[in-house]
This record gives structure tokens, sequence and C-alpha cells, in this order.
């Protein structure tokens, strides 16, 4: 009997010392697999959700959307805004060992500028020349004076990759990525897993909570939510508004949540082709009597339990330029009568295209619905994601429940929209003035003076309606407790520095 | 045997040709232009023409599958579009877990269909043949993904006896491995098993009203021989068809409780595949896929002879 007590005692010992040296993991639920993990190529989310780990920016945002140093420690605009310098910080090493300097980004920039495929070309185009002034500063000029660069350099367009690696692997560099971030690749599994580990020879080493962090792809996200309640996952991205109940009454979990940079619209084709020819896309006042038939408030309580936010805007409540004066009308379904009315019309007939996910299925139905009452009948068309991009893309609709992805800066989701050559103006919306107004918002550094342009724009884009705002998605990851310095972004983005395990 | 091998090959290898044939052609009346939905929220237009130049989508179907064919014969079967990793890489990662999942869900059928189906054919009309025919109802018609679900809620978040999805490979930790898709082939394995229980029980009602059986009983065999030796092999043969058809259907068909159970298998690969137009990895899973099924119905060949030897010549 002591025998066996005594053995027992030993293995529990044993397990308690293996449980101990155990490496510190954090495993990560994330929604879809991530597409190509080379920053010029990405057009994922969740790729973006991994590089945050892997591959450090010139700047980043705070959660406050300001710009804050990362791989550069300062920047100098010229005075006439077609410049800038920028101080690198010191020190800096890529995962393979290479330094990082004023070289690096030189590469790094006319690498995004000059690959075929890259698709940070739209983000970098102002930039025409990168000049190495010292091994720790750099210039670029710019073809035009382009605030928004700082927000683009941000994300994608400002990580930089080892340009050892990138030279030696070639179209094969997204297989195993090499940048200069708090993690370094170890191994990817396609449609399973992303094993990344910590880089001790990172500049900011100090911050690193775990040795590892595996990123699971765990398409559905109730299972996502299950898999972090079970234990076998720690954190998980994008829990479903549905779910929120189960998260708060889970004592072991923690809800993180916060206010995202998305916007849900629906767009109107209002100069696009055939399609544009309806009696919404050609007269305005019907736009507006649209807009006062739906009820935003409706929405969001119905399709996401009131969990997400909504409002009348293209840039979120978050961001300094969001203009407060234009606040969401009321559902007035007299008065979006009246306008229908005024119009020489009784009933509106309207198609609605749309990706056939859930959110934008419930949100149709209930549009559908609201706007009938007041006399538009609108018709229901769910195509699969592909098919329905392509419509979207061709201008091949009516109204279309368009999601926008958002930047920190509101210039590309503005002039994207509604400039006259925006990359997303496929309904051909123009407005000459808005243009100037948007084209001078770019250019202006001052932020009050700027916030000022864009509160016109929002008059202009408001007026027109070629899109109607409906609501921002909230960002909602649900963690277990063990997990501990957790801070949420408004690019809904999992920045690992200062994420540490609380035991 | 070596000429029902050689026969065999025959005939598959043209199958296959077809197969091919058809899921390229199939794939190109997919609506929706595979660049666009490569380019991303970044719609450049010259990065979509030079997608569509790169990965020949300007091309006539006849010279991209040509193409394609080529990459094949040498062993290439290219790089994913979306991830841009080698899929035969991919391949490698994913065939193994299908598989496993698929044994593991057929042995769990057949320990559970065979011996119940038999039972129930025994003894027709008793209690437990109506318990059989319950199961065999629900079997078929609870759907996997609320059965996995239920699952998970109960041995994982409740219990936490087992892990509520992912996939560990056997080679890292083989008792984790089997922890891991334990629950999945259980979900798969009952469905099966259902339908593997209604026909072995209707063979062996049939098997066991033949004259041969009568005559045996007749000779004083003993009831349990007479069932295992005389009637079973006999009722199998139906059920082997059976079998193998369901477990390429297990190989292909797994799509929602890879989802439940987040299991990186074949059956999310090509529907992520379609919808992403990942045209390459759609051609290669659906490719290995048809391989895999015509191995299949070869062994299903061979399991004849064993049980039916007029066929041994």
């Amino acid at each position: 009997m002591t025998r066996i007590r005594r053995a027992f005692l030993a293995i529990s010992v044993m397990a308690l010392t293996i449980g101990a040296a155990q490496a510190a993991t954090l495993r990560v639920g994330i929604q879809d697999d991530p597409d190509a993990l080379d920053p010029a190529l990405s057009g994922t989310y969740t790729g973006r959700f991994v590089f945050a780990s892997l591959c450090d920016k010139l700047v980043d945002i705070s959660p406050d959307l300001k710009i804050v140093p990362q791989l550069a420690e300062s920047w100098d605009w010229a005075p006439d805004g077609k410049a800038i310098t920028f101080t690198l910080r010191k020190n800096v090493k890529f995962h393979d060992g290479t330094a990082f300097d004023g070289e690096a980004v030189k590469f790094n920039i006319e690498r995004m500028k000059t690959m075929p495929d890259s698709k940070r070309k739209a983000e970098l185009a102002p930039v025409s020349g990168v000049e190495v002034i010292a091994a720790d500063k750099v210039k670029f000029t710019l073809s035009e004076p382009f605030v928004p660069l700082l927000a683009n350099l941000s994300d994608r367009a400002g990580m930089m990759v080892s340009p050892t690696a990138a030279k030696a692997k070639g179209a094969d560099f997204p297989t195993a990525p090499v940048c200069a971030g708090p993690y370094q690749f170890v191994e990817r599994k396609s449609r399973d897993l992303i094993r990344v580990k910590k880089f001790a020879d990172y500049w900011d080493a100090g911050k690193i909570g775990y040795d590892e962090v595996v990123y699971y792809y765990v398409g559905d996200s109730t299972v996502r939510l299950s898999r972090v309640r079970a234990g076998d996952l720690d954190l998980a991205e994008r829990i479903a508004p549905t779910d929120l109940k189960t998260v708060r009454e889970d004592a072991n979990l923690a809800l993180h949540a916060g206010q995202g940079l998305a916007v849900s619209h629906l767009m109107f084709n209002v100069g696009n082709g055939e399609k544009a020819n309806g009696p919404l896309g050609k007269n305005e006042k019907l736009r507006q009597a649209f807009e006062l038939a739906i009820d935003r408030n409706v929405i969001n309580r119905v399709a996401f339990n009131g969990e997400f936010l909504a409002d009348n805007q293209m840039i979120p409540p978050s961001s300094p330029f969001y203009s407060k004066a234009h606040k969401a009308p009321a559902r007035d379904v007299a008065k979006a009568k009246a306008l229908i009315a005024a119009a020489g019309m009784t009933r509106v007939p309207v198609e609605l295209t749309y990706e056939n996910a859930l959110a934008d299925g419930r949100v149709a139905q209930i549009v559908q619905s609201m706007a009938g009452e007041a006399g538009f009948d609108v018709k229901l068309l769910p195509l699969e994601t592909t098919s329905a991009i392509e419509r979207y893309l061709n201008g091949n609709f009516e109204m279309y429940i368009g999601n926008w992805s958002g930047r920190a800066d509101p210039d590309p989701t503005l002039f994207s929209f509604f400039g006259c050559t925006g990359s997303q103006n496929v309904n051909k919306y123009c407005n000459k003035d808005l243009d100037a107004v948007l084209t001078q918002a770019r250019g202006e550094a001052d932020e009050a003076k700027r916030a000022a342009l864009y509160e016109k724009a929002t008059d202009i884009y408001l007026t027109a309606l070629s899109s109607i705002p409906i609501y921002h998605s909230n960002w909602f990851f649900a963690a277990r407790k063990t997990v501990g310095g957790i801070t949420m972004y408004p690019d809904g983005l999992l920045r690992l520095s200062g994420v540490k395990p609380t035991n | 045997m070596t000429a029902l091998l050689l026969r065999r090959l025959g005939v598959a290898l043209p199958t296959l040709l077809l197969v091919s044939m058809m899921v390229f052609g199939l794939q190109k009346l997919l609506p929706g232009d595979p660049a666009l939905a490569l380019a991303g929220e970044e719609r450049n237009p010259e990065v979509i023409e030079y997608l569509r130049e790169k990965y020949r989508f300007n091309d006539p179907v006849p010279v991209q599958y040509a193409a394609w064919l080529g990459g094949l014969l040498q062993g290439d079967f290219g790089n994913s579009v979306r991830t841009r990793l080698p899929i035969g890489t991919m391949l490698a990662e994913k065939l193994p877990v299908t598989i496993e999942l698929a044994v593991l869900s057929m042995l769990i059928a057949l320990l559970l269909g065979l011996p119940i189906g038999i039972i129930a054919a025994l003894r027709r009309g008793s209690a437990l043949d109506y318990g059989a025919s319950l199961f065999g109802l629900a079997g078929l018609s609870i759907p996997n993904f609320w059965l996995g679900i239920m699952l998970i809620l109960l041995f994982s978040v409740h219990l936490g006896w087992l892990p509520a999805g992912g996939y560990v490979p056997p080679s890292e930790d083989l008792w984790g491995n089997l922890k891991a898709m334990l629950m999945p082939a259980l979900v798969l394995g009952t469905g099966t098993a259902a339908i593997i229980m209604r026909h072995t029980r209707s063979a062996m009602i049939q098997a066991m009203k033949q004259d041969y059986i009568r005559t045996a009983r007749a000779k004083g065999v003993k009831e349990r021989k007479l069932v295992l030796r005389h009637a079973l092999p006999n009722a199998l043969i139906p059920v082997v068809t059976l079998g193998t058809l369901q477990f390429g259907e297990l190989l292909a068909g797994a799509v929602l409780t890879e989802q439940v159970f987040s299991i990186p298998g074949f059956g999310k690969m090509i529907v992520d595949g379609v919808f992403s137009r990942d045209y390459a990895v759609v051609q290669a899973v659906v490719l290995c896929t048809a391989a895999v099924f015509l191995l299949m119905s070869f062994l299903a060949d061979l399991a004849y002879v064993l049980l039916n030897p007029r066929l041994r010549t």
C-alpha cells in the first residue's frame, strides 16, 4: 500500500515538474485560414491578425487612433507636405539576424510598389521615391501632399520584411515569412495552424509574455467559443453577438470588447450602367425617403442583439474626424411616404443584392420589411460571395449591402467610396465639390482644419446618400482569465506586446 | 489476381482522367472571376490583369487543362493561389487526417452496425429489434453538426474529458490523437452505423430464409455456427458494397463534422477552395478522393472474392 502511495506521489511530482517546465503557449482561435503570409500580398483580416505578432511596422496606431512610433521612433513632415523623414529605431534585427536600417526600409517600400501582384500599390501610390539619408534616417518623397500616408504605414504597407530573406526566397517567401516582430515564424499547416515562437532579439523583448503562440483556424464562431470554454484555446477572436451572453456568464472567461472601424452600408447604383436607371438610382429624395424608412437601432437589436453600433456615417464615432453635428435621423415613415408621393410615386421597386452570409441576410430581411411599410418594394437577391463581388465591381446591382473593413484614417474610406476616381466607387457617384474637399483634406496636416473639411464632406455625402451607412460592427474577443494584458484596438488586431499569462 | 489488378488499373486511369476533365470544366462554369476573388478589397485593375495572366485565367480552357495535367504528370499539383502554399504538401498533410477519420468512423460504424443488425434480424419483432430500429432512425435523422456540438458541450465543456476539437498527429501524441478523434469519429460513425445496421438486418433476414439454412439446420448445425458461418458471409456481400461506398462518402463528405471539430481534413479544404475559386486546390482534392474511391471499390472486389468462393477462379 505504502509502495503504491509512494509511486503515486512520485508520479504526481513528476507530472507537476513537467507541467512547470512546459513552455508557455498562447492558443488563439481565428475565423479564417489566412491567405499568403507576405505583407505585400495579404488581403485578409486573419492574415493581419497573424502579422501583428510576426511583423512590426514603421508606425502603429494607439487604441484612440493616434499614430505612435514602432520601428520608426519619430518623423518630420516637410513644410510643403511633400516629403517625410523617418528616424528609425536602432539595434533592431529581423528574425534572420539581418539588421533593420534605412536600406531595409527602402527595399521594402520599393518591393511593395513594384511587385507585380502587390496589393499595397494603391496605399503607397503617393510615394514617388525613398532616399536613405543615414543608417537610421530615411526620407520618403511624395508626388502630392498626403497626410493619410502614416495611417497606411500603420498597416501592411508599413510592415518590414527581411530584405535578405525576401531576395533569397522570392515567390516562396509567404511559406516562411521573416520580419522583425516579437514572434518569429515556425511552421504553417495549411488550414490548420500557424505556429510562431518568441524572438529573443526583439527590440522590446521584455514585453513578450509567451514562448510560443499558435493560431488555430476554427471557422465557426460558436465552435471557437466552445473550445475556449473547454480550455482547448486561450483566446478566440470575433465572437458572434448572439454568443456574448455565454461569455459573460462563464466565470473562467473574460470578454474583451472594442469599437471597430468597419462600416456596413446600403450602396445605391447611381451612375454605373443600366442598373443605375431605377428610381432610387436617379432620385436622391427617394434615397432620403429610404433612409427615413429604416430604423438602424431595430436592425442592430434584431440582427446583432444590440451589440453593434447603429450609425449614419462611414467613419466610426471613435475617429477624431467623426462629425458629431450629423446625427442619425429617426425613423419617420410618414415623411418617407410624403417624399415618395412628392416624386409622383406610390410604390418604389428596388432590388437588394448581398453576399449570402448570416448577418447580411438578416439585415436584408429587416430592411425589406421596414422599407416595405413606407412604400418600397425591396426584392432580395442573395448571392454566393465571389459572384456577388463580381456584380458589385461591375456595377451590376441597384442596391448592395457593402461591408468595408475601414481604416485608421478617414481618407481611404471616404475617398475610395466618394472620390470620383475612388477604388470602391463602383456605383459611380461623382460630386466635384466633394472631390475637391476630400483632396484638400488629404494635404491638410493640421487636425482641426482637416476635421472641418471632413465635416463639410459628411454634409455632402449624407445629402446625396449614394450610400446609406447602417452600423459599425464591434470587436469581441473571448479569452480565458489566465491571459492578461489584452488591449483592444480599433483595427481589431491582437497586439501581443504585453500579453502575458496571469499566473 | 494480377489480371484483376491490371484490369482494374486499366479502368482506373481513364476514370481519373475523365473525373479531372469534368471537374476542370465544371469549375469554369462557376460564376465570378477568380482574379477578383484573389485581389480582395484593394481592387487595382493592373494587379487583377497580372493575376489573370499569371494563373492563366485568360487562356482557353483546354490550354489551362493541358498545363495543369502537364504539371501533374511531373508530380506537381501547383500552388494554392490563395495561400501560395504548394498543394502537394497540403494534400500530404490532409490526406492522412481524412483517412484516419474515415477509418475510425468506419470502425465505429461496423462495431455498432453489424452486431445490432444481426441481433435485430435474429430477434425479429422483439423489443431488441424495435430498439435497433429506433437507433437506426436516430442515427439517420440526427444532424451531424448538432450531435457534434452536443457532444462538445457534454464531454469538453462540462465534463472536461475530451478536447473540443483540433487535431494532433499520432506521431506526436498517439493518446492525444485518439482523444481528439473520438468525438468526430463517433459523430460520423453513428450515422453510417445506422445505415449498415439496417442493411445487415434485412440481408440477414433474407439469408436466414434460404433453403441452405433450413437444410443446415435440419442436419443439426448449431445455431451459432449457422448464423456466423452460413448466413452471415452471404448476407455480408451487399453490406460490403454499401460499406465501401459509405467509406468513400466519409472521405469526401465530412465537411460539417470537420467544421464543428476543427479537423483539418479534405472536406473543408474543397468547400473553401470552391468559394475562393482556388481551382487547383479543388482539382487536386477531387482527384485524390476519386483515386481513393477507386481503390476502395477495388478492395471491395477483393472482399467479394474472399466472401464468396464461387468468385475464386
